[in-house]
């Protein structure tokens, strides 16, 4: 009996334990790519899948130029998958491990080269080559956005090339001097400190930019340095350090947003401090002047946004960093054909670009521009961001921006390091140092 | 002979057995049967994932080709990093700060409604609608409008004359408490239970200790605590469990951050940030089973602590 017990427990227990074996294998073998197979040539027709981060409107609007697409081309069909940005990444994780990813996929130049250097992306420059896409009207600055490792990846379709907005109703209201564009870093800061001089009680001349990458970008890049080399950052912890140290010296001048509302930087573009009058200035993408001159006229606050250039040291190109949105296609495509033909369509005909309306960034193709501007139904908020970035393009105003893999984990690094410094009052070089230490591991 | 005789037996003995577990696998194959749809999704959405995590957490998986296995290393990577303790200790504190919180406000206020106050299925109903809404989104931001630098608590105080003008939310020392507050917001479910559970308390015991001269807080102490404290021990398990899976509302409030530094970073959060940021589902693995043994230690305190403090009545 005790014999028979023991062996049907052992039998019992082997099978469970193979099952249990078998189970995790199956599902850790959904984390294999799927073989890859690339064919550029064969007609425009079926269906593709076109994978997308918007809002309602965004999608309304990208909907109608899928839909401009099928008429230009009988026989296709797009179907659309949209999500709100942060879910939309994390799907696109989820999707490239499984090589479920859609034929079209929207990717950033922030998070382009962790998908494309592994493999889950395919390079465009056969179909750029065999005339299927045509990139002749994207500036070069731009279309580097879109390369990894020298081959290209994503079509940049809009960029939200950075700047410094300013209210300029409320510089008029407070007889504020009009602050430097392309000046260098102490005329800026100076410009802050008079600023706030002339500023009521809670209304601060800038936001406190020390814990938002994007602006330690430009401030590396308008010291003429390197962000990235090779992959790992390009530049010494001593320009991190005194970076910490310009906006630190701001925030104890009562210049920027206090320490303590740094959170309110980093919500919905509505509820930031510039977006609500309590800040004069901020880096803002130029496409969310819009939202930010919206938000401001709805509250009855003065509401002129104007930009002004990044500050440089003398000998850098440029402080203003352009980052990209874009399309690429899937490496487990099925339909390269239709999907390359959408990428052109999307970026280059004039009935997607007045369909879409500039509504993810600031088009950057010729064709695209141009549409947009010699329709009398475009907004006059598009037609100055179109503008801004042209002037700032025509005069060489932009600087290389590279984005390596990892790159995704450094706005929550430099947030918490800035933070340090602020709210628990660690040393900037200390901050610097360990900045460098956790960036060094995350890049890869 | 007699060996023959005995083994002949054990294989008589043997067959017989065989058609018994034969023919109460068929008996019992409808059960199986109605209980598929469920095993179905225990292993496909319970189990299975497990497993898989399992063997994930000995990998260095990160979302892209193959994981390969690399044994104990993320375990050791743990117990060596300065972020996973430090949101354990924010966790932890979160823990013994929101979980006593919850159970003895649910408790007082489950006492005072159980004394026969008029309108009790309106004030049941309207202290549970924060259990079914405060853990989601769109409390998070609201509580970011509460206690932010302009928000209607830091207002509130200024209309009696107390200037507070830093955020609650945006300073390290108080952000913190934001969140056990807002958790113990949500104390409605546990008060329904208690509710019951008064209900259950036989009025007799009640009789004998007033007959004994025990007043209100003596009847409190040595009645209802000693009756109610197997739902006690209930509240306090689940809350704790919840508590230790908060994820939500330090997600909203810190944009992701787990700042302002660090001090809403959440065990959860800092799993989901090697996960979905790093893409180290590897090490993210690891952190998840971490949790799961911290979360099964914690119970098994408790439960060996009932030995001194749980009362199941005249039989128990």
């Amino acid at each position: 009996m005790i014999k028979r017990s023991i062996s049907d427990f052992a039998r019992r227990s082997a099978l469970n334990g193979s099952a249990a074996v078998a189970i995790a294998l199956a599902l850790a073998s959904l984390a294999v790519r799927p073989g890859l197979t690339q064919d550029i040539s064969g007609p425009v027709e079926g269906t593709i899948e076109y994978g997308y981060w918007g809002n309602a409107r965004r999608a309304e609007l990208t909907e109608a130029v899928s839909r401009k697409f099928e008429e230009a081309h009988p026989g296709t069909e797009v179907l659309g998958i949209v999500a709100e940005y942060a879910a939309y990444i994390e799907r696109l994780t989820v999707q490239a491990a499984a090589g479920e990813l859609p034929c079209v996929t929207q990717t950033q130049s922030t998070f382009l080269a962790t998908y494309a250097t592994r493999g889950v992306l395919i390079p465009l420059d056969e179909l750029i080559q065999a005339g299927k896409i045509d990139i002749s009207g994207i500036p070069e600055a731009i279309l580097e956005t879109g390369r990894i490792n020298g081959h290209l990846y994503m079509l940049p379709t809009g960029t939200f090339l950075r700047l410094i907005a300013y209210n300029e109703a409320m510089v008029a209201e407070h007889n504020i001097p009009l602050p430097p564009s392309r000046g260098d870093f102490n005329e800026y800061k100076e410009w802050l400190l008079a600023a706030q001089e002339k500023l009521p009680d809670g209304v601060y001349a800038g936001e406190n930019e020390g814990a938002n990458l994007f602006t330690l970008y430009s401030w590396i890049a308008g010291h003429g340095e390197n962000f990235f080399k090779d992959g790992k950052l390009g530049f010494d912890p001593e320009l991190l350090q005194r970076y910490f140290e310009f906006w630190e010296d701001l925030r104890k001048a009562g210049a920027v947003i206090p320490a303590d509302r740094l959170d309110e930087q980093f919500g919905a573009i509505e509820t930031t401090p510039l977006s609500r009058g309590h800040a004069l200035s901020a880096t803002r993408d130029i496409p969310q002047i819009i939202q930010v001159q919206q938000t401001l006229a709805n509250a009855g606050l003065p509401a002129e946004i104007k930009f002004f250039r990044n500050p440089v040291v003398e000998g850098a190109i440029s402080g203003n960093v352009p980052g990209t949105n874009g399309l690429s296609i899937s490496a487990s495509c099925d339909n390269i054909p239709t999907a390359a033909a959408y990428l052109d369509f999307f970026s280059n005909d004039p009935r997607a670009a007045l369909a879409f309306q500039s509504a993810n960034g600031v088009v950057v193709s010729k064709p695209a521009q141009e549409a947009l501007l010699s329709s009398e139904a475009t907004p006059e908020s598009v037609r100055e961001s179109l503008q801004t970035l042209s002037e700032v393009v025509a005069d060489g105003d932009v600087a290389t921006a590279t984005y390596p893999s990892g790159y995704q984990t450094l706005p929550t690094l430099l947030r918490r390091t800035y933070e340090d410094v602020a709210l628990n009052g660690r040393s900037p070089a200390e901050a610097a140092q360990r900045f460098f230490d956790e960036a060094s591991r995350t890049l890869r | 002979m007699a060996m023959e005789q005995s083994q002949s037996g054990l294989a008589a003995v043997d067959y017989q057995s065989r058609g018994e577990w034969k023919l109460r696998l068929r008996e019992n194959i409808a059960g199986y049967l109605f209980l598929s749809p469920f095993l179905t999704g225990l292993v496909a959405i319970i189990a299975g994932p497990m497993i898989s995590s399992l063997y994930l957490s000995f990998t260095n998986y990160t979302a892209f080709g193959r994981p390969e296995w690399i044994g104990l290393e993320n375990y050791t990577r743990a117990f060596h990093d300065p972020r996973m303790w430090s949101a354990a200790r924010v966790t932890i504190t979160y823990v013994l700060a929101a979980v006593p919180s919850v159970v003895v406000f649910a408790l007082l206020l489950a006492v005072f409604l159980n004394k026969g106050v008029r309108f009790l299925a309106v004030y049941r109903a309207v202290f549970y609608v924060p259990s079914l809404i405060g853990g989601s989104v769109a409390i998070a931001l609201l509580w970011r409008q509460v206690f932010g630098a302009e928000g209607l608590l830091n207002y509130a105080l200024q209309t009696i004359g107390i200037h507070h003008e830093t955020s609650w939310i945006g300073s390290p020392s108080t952000s913190l408490s934001t969140l056990v507050i807002l958790q113990t917001w949500q104390f409605g479910s546990a008060m329904i239970i208690f509710l019951a559970g008064l209900r259950q308390i036989p009025q007799s015991y009640y009789d004998a200790a007033s007959i004994d001269g025990a007043n209100t807080i003596q009847r409190f102490f040595y009645v209802t605590l000693p009756m109610l404290s197997p739902i006690i021990l209930f509240n306090t398990v689940m809350v704790m469990i919840g508590a230790f899976h908060a994820f939500n509302a330090a997600y909203i409030i810190s944009s992701g951050s787990g700042g302002p530094a660090d001090s809403l970073l959440f065990f959860t959060l800092y799993l989901y940030q090697q996960g979905f940021v790093n893409f180290d589902f590897g090490y993210a693995s690891a952190l998840g089973w971490l949790l799961i043994l911290a979360i099964a230690t914690a119970t098994a305190v408790l439960l060996i602590s009932t030995r001194r403090w749980i009362h199941y009545g005249e039989d128990g």
